[in-house]
């Protein structure tokens, strides 16, 4: 059996998949990419997402992610390239974006392994960086009960536009 | 001038090398990792 991809799941998926009214969708989705993918998150996200958590959700959420995702460690390697990362944002002509950390380290994982992006905001990844290459509508009830219909990406790292996106700006 | 292309080329490539360490990636804990088995196990608790 071929070995599955890794795939770097946002923060703001996940906190989406979490709220009780938008699980069930997620929960289809989720089982339709893991038949391809392994799904990992970065130390920053795990962050992210026990900051505005209460102690008994803190222990929930650290037990999911733990059991069922791989981690990525916040490296010396990992912060010093997300660093490069966001240089070229700032100085790139073509890269006029305000990105939060969080998606700048994440972007910085996905280009150094070359893997997928899944993500709620398309955004949050420069186009001229990363190209989509799947959608997935998400449909449920929101807590004021109206109908909402949302857009998951997938995005995956345009290698050869990054490379030239490096060399244009030296970062 | 050749030489020089050459050079602009490697350099190129070793702008984007980057490695991140096996060890720095921890694995999920459970035997059969499923995100979304787990999604419907905090609900279900």
């Amino acid at each position: 059996m071929p070995r599955k991809k890794l795939l770097l799941v946002d923060t703001n998926v996940i906190s989406h998949a979490l709220s009780p009214n938008q699980t069930e969708c997620y929960v289809n989705l989720f089982k339709k990419l893991e038949t391809d993918f392994r799904f990992i998150v970065t130390e920053f996200t795990k962050y992210e997402l026990l900051r505005s958590s209460d102690k008994e959700h803190r222990v929930s959420i650290e037990k999911y992610i733990t059991q069922n995702m791989a981690t990525v460690d916040l490296s010396s390697i990992l912060i010093g390239f997300s660093a490069r990362i966001y240089y070229l944002y700032k100085k790139h002509p073509k890269l006029e974006v305000r990105i939060s950390d969080g998606d700048v380290i994440n972007a910085a994982f996905s280009i150094a392994k070359n893997c997928a992006i899944l993500t709620i905001d398309n955004t949050d990844f420069p186009r001229l960086m990363f190209a989509e290459t799947d959608r997935f509508p998400v449909s449920y009830t929101s807590k004021k009960g109206k109908a909402t219909n949302d857009t998951v990406y997938l995005l995956t790292p345009d290698m050869l536009q990054i490379k030239t996106c490096f060399e244009d700006c030296e970062a | 001038m050749v030489a020089l292309k050459e050079k602009k080329t490697l350099n190129k490539e070793a702008l984007m090398e980057i490695v991140i360490p096996i060890n720095t990636i921890q694995q999920p804990t459970s035997t059969s990792p499923s995100p979304s088995g787990g999604l419907i196990k905090i609900f279900t608790k």
